[in-house]
């Protein structure tokens, strides 16, 4: 017998088992779980950094997305050096290069002056967030020198700099389309679990019927509905629109499944004796109870629309040249002699989306262990 | 005899199935008077608690439809309601609690804003005054504590601590009736009894009516002013509580009682009442207790009226007068095993 099952027999609360017992929120219970899981956290610290980046890229990035230096051609990423000829200078600096062999496009440092690393330094306008207007870059060299920190690509653009400048688009792509595809995926599973019937029954075969069509197919055919020389924002909106409509009917079926089940539970039908709405207690009491799993499935499924812009933008109808994707820079590695010769151009796209997919979905099983229904909402039996 | 507060009448609430029509309630007529107790007493299965969602109008349709029947409540004809007029009944005028306080409660929201919740949509009152209410409500349903106790979650509470949330949820904006449908059934004993006990204490302070779905027929003999049996689908005795155990008039009732364990009296088995309850697609043909009926004779296949015995005392039953009359014993042996 528990002392609180003992505390109600006579009526009377021991005060100090009132007051040691905190409010369990979820919100504390799930904070509690999370912090036990290593690489949950490792994600979500990653993931944490990244966007970061992605949100001051202007002031990150040495240079524009766009800029191009025509004398410089696929540079190899500058190596940063702290020692000249036994000198030990506190900040980095690099040796200046110059073309070596014009066939190859091999380039040779020139180790006869040094050109030091600069931070905060003036470089070209830009506004950060859109709105602030700035000259100050986080890092960058002197002109006429160029600092290339992850190489140039095969317009001499900074490869570092476009990095940062896709992440805007490759990070953000994700957030929008489950922002999107989850409150079309939540509304049509919950109406068609609560409501069931005919409704059920259409809802459910329109999205077997978009299931049962090839993804890829569906993305290509979807694209070719919009234009091709629509400027690169309205593209970046119909990329997401695309791979959010095809991803909420996975996730409408789960919902549905969700609802149909707590539907049956005694709170619903509490809720109902009450007198709430149907579309109040859709919303308030059935659909909070699937959060659990919409979370979780929300990370997992962010991937999904990462490697759905790369997998577009690769094959040439995604985000549009000169703005920067990390699609459309693998899209520049499609050639063997990229590949042998210029290895930091796959590399390091190849790199953000890897580390990128893989926090997400180190955050993902972290986030489940750590919401497990069986473990938040335990109850303890009367 | 004041007015009945509810009246329930000729109520048909059948189920549309693959396997057929369902007759889950076909004809039911009880009433209930303000601040007394109706007990629904009878078998799963036997349709008291869907003709309590009936009231409220909550059958899940499709597959169930009320088919014909009236249910007045203070007069008015609650199937001819709009439904947003039948909302502002459920938990204002006809509150209802339920059988499991394990999953009766939201997992998400702490009592307290459940019991909000409620109080704000049907009074108006700001979010303040809610919380006020609820925690005089708490205190009401004997919670101690309950400025702590209302931001605590239903897994935080017993077993016991969330039916009372769950009275309180259903109390909090004075209903003239609570529709209790097997409201200790899931507690321990011990518990039970403080349930029903609170209950009691609350219909009085309240003053409302409670109508108690039940098939303990100890707790019917504790709580109940009246009773009606309900077998598949059917009323088949309707009468005041002692009625009901010194004057059954019916031979279900009777086998019913005859099942109860008796204190003091060593039982080598359980009696019982021989057979199950009749698949309701099919109910058999005249009484529906028939084939089950330890009294039954041809004329029970045909269908017995619900006829009144004195004043306030209804029974289905072909040979009720021969059992109030005392030339029929409706549980033949039980005498001599009660000597």
């Amino acid at each position: 017998m528990t002392e609180r099952a003992l505390a109600e027999r006579e009526d009377v609360e021991p005060v100090e088992a009132a007051q040691g017992l905190p409010p369990q929120s979820p919100w504390r219970l799930f904070w509690r779980q999370f912090r036990r899981s290593q690489l949950g956290v490792a994600g979500s610290v990653l993931l944490a950094i990244f966007y970061t980046l992605a949100l001051f890229a202007p002031f990150v990035a040495p240079y524009s997305q766009e800029e191009m230096d025509r004398q410089r051609f696929f540079h190899p990423p500058h190596r940063l050096h702290w020692v000249d000829r036994g000198r030990f200078n506190l900040l980095p600096f690099i040796y200046p290069t110059r073309l070596e062999d014009p066939g190859n496009l091999t380039y040779r440092e020139d180790r006869s002056r040094t050109v030091p690393v600069r931070f905060f330094i003036r470089g070209a306008p830009y506004r950060l967030f859109g709105l602030i207007p700035s000259r100050r870059h986080l890092i960058g060299v002197d002109p006429p020198e160029r600092l290339f920190l992850l190489g140039a690509d095969s317009f001499g653009r900074d490869v570092f700099s476009r990095l940062l400048f896709g992440a805007q688009i490759s990070l953000t792509v994700g957030l929008v389309g489950i922002a999107i595809s989850f409150t079309i995926g939540l509304l049509l599973g919950g109406i068609s679990g609560y409501f069931g019937g005919w409704i059920d029954t259409v809802t459910m075969r329109a999205t077997e019927l978009l299931l049962s069509i090839p993804g890829l197919y569906l993305i290509i055919a979807l694209r070719g509905i919009f234009p091709t020389d629509l400027p690169s924002q309205q593209v970046y909106l119909a990329i997401v629109a695309i791979l959010a409509f095809i991803a909420w009917a996975g996730l409408a079926r789960i919902v549905r499944g969700m609802v149909l089940s707590i539907r049956q539970a005694e709170y619903v039908a509490a809720a109902e004796a009450l007198g709430m709405s149907r579309l109040r207690v859709i919303s308030r009491h059935i659909l909070p109870n699937t959060m659990s799993f919409v979370i979780v499935a929300a990370t997992i499924s962010v991937p999904g629309y990462i490697l759905g812009e790369v997998v577009l933008s690769f094959l040439g109808v995604g985000v549009q040249e000169p703005a920067a994707s990390w699609g459309n820079m693998l899209n520049q590695a499609r050639s063997l002699r990229v590949l042998s010769s210029f290895p930091w151009l796959v590399y390091v796209p190849g790199a953000a989306i890897f580390l990128t997919v893989m926090a997400f979905n180190l955050l993902g099983d972290g986030l489940r262990d750590a919401l497990d229904p069986r473990r938040v909402m335990g109850g303890k039996t009367g | 005899m004041s007015e009945p507060l509810l009246k329930v009448e000729e109520l048909r609430t059948h189920f549309f199935t693959d396997d057929g029509v369902v007759r889950a309630v076909d004809g039911v007529s009880y009433e209930i008077r303000p601040g007394e107790t109706l007990a629904v007493v009878g078998e799963s299965g036997s349709g008291k608690s869907v003709t309590a969602l009936s009231i409220l109008r909550l059958v899940p349709e499709p597959p169930g439809k009320i088919v014909s029947g009236r249910i007045l409540f203070k007069g008015k004809n609650l199937l001819d309601l709009s439904p947003a007029e039948m909302r502002r009944v459920r938990g204002k005028e006809i509150s209802m609690i339920f059988q499991e306080p394990m999953t009766s409660l939201n997992p998400v929201y702490t009592c307290g804003e459940q019991i909000i919740e409620t109080v704000a949509l049907h009074e108006g009152l700001d979010r303040r005054a809610a919380r006020e209410r609820a925690i005089e409500m708490l205190r009401t349903v004997r919670i101690p504590a309950p400025e702590q106790r209302i931001d605590e979650y239903p897994h935080q509470m017993s077993g016991g601590m969330r039916q009372r949330v769950m009275i309180a949820m259903a109390l909090a904006c004075r209903p003239s009736i609570l529709i209790a449908d097997e409201p200790t059934t899931a507690l321990d004993v011990t518990i039970q009894a403080q349930i029903l006990e609170l209950l009691k204490q609350l219909q009085r302070e309240f003053g409302m009516a409670v109508l108690l779905i039940t098939h303990d027929l100890g707790v019917v003999a504790e709580t109940a002013d009246r009773v009606a049996v309900m077998y598949a689908g059917q009323v088949v005795e309707y009468c005041d509580v002692a009625s009901a155990f010194k004057r059954t008039l019916h031979p279900y009732t009777g086998g019913l009682k005859a099942s109860l364990p008796r204190l003091g009296v060593r039982h080598e088995r359980l009696r019982v009442i021989p057979g199950n309850v009749p698949n309701p697609v099919r109910f058999p043909p005249g009484c529906r207790f028939h084939p089950r009926c330890p009294v039954a004779q041809d004329r029970c296949r045909t269908d017995p009226p619900l006829q009144a015995f004195g004043s306030d005392h209804l029974s289905r039953c072909w040979r009720a007068e021969e059992i109030a009359a005392g030339a029929l014993d409706p549980v033949p042996g039980e005498e001599a095993r009660r000597a």
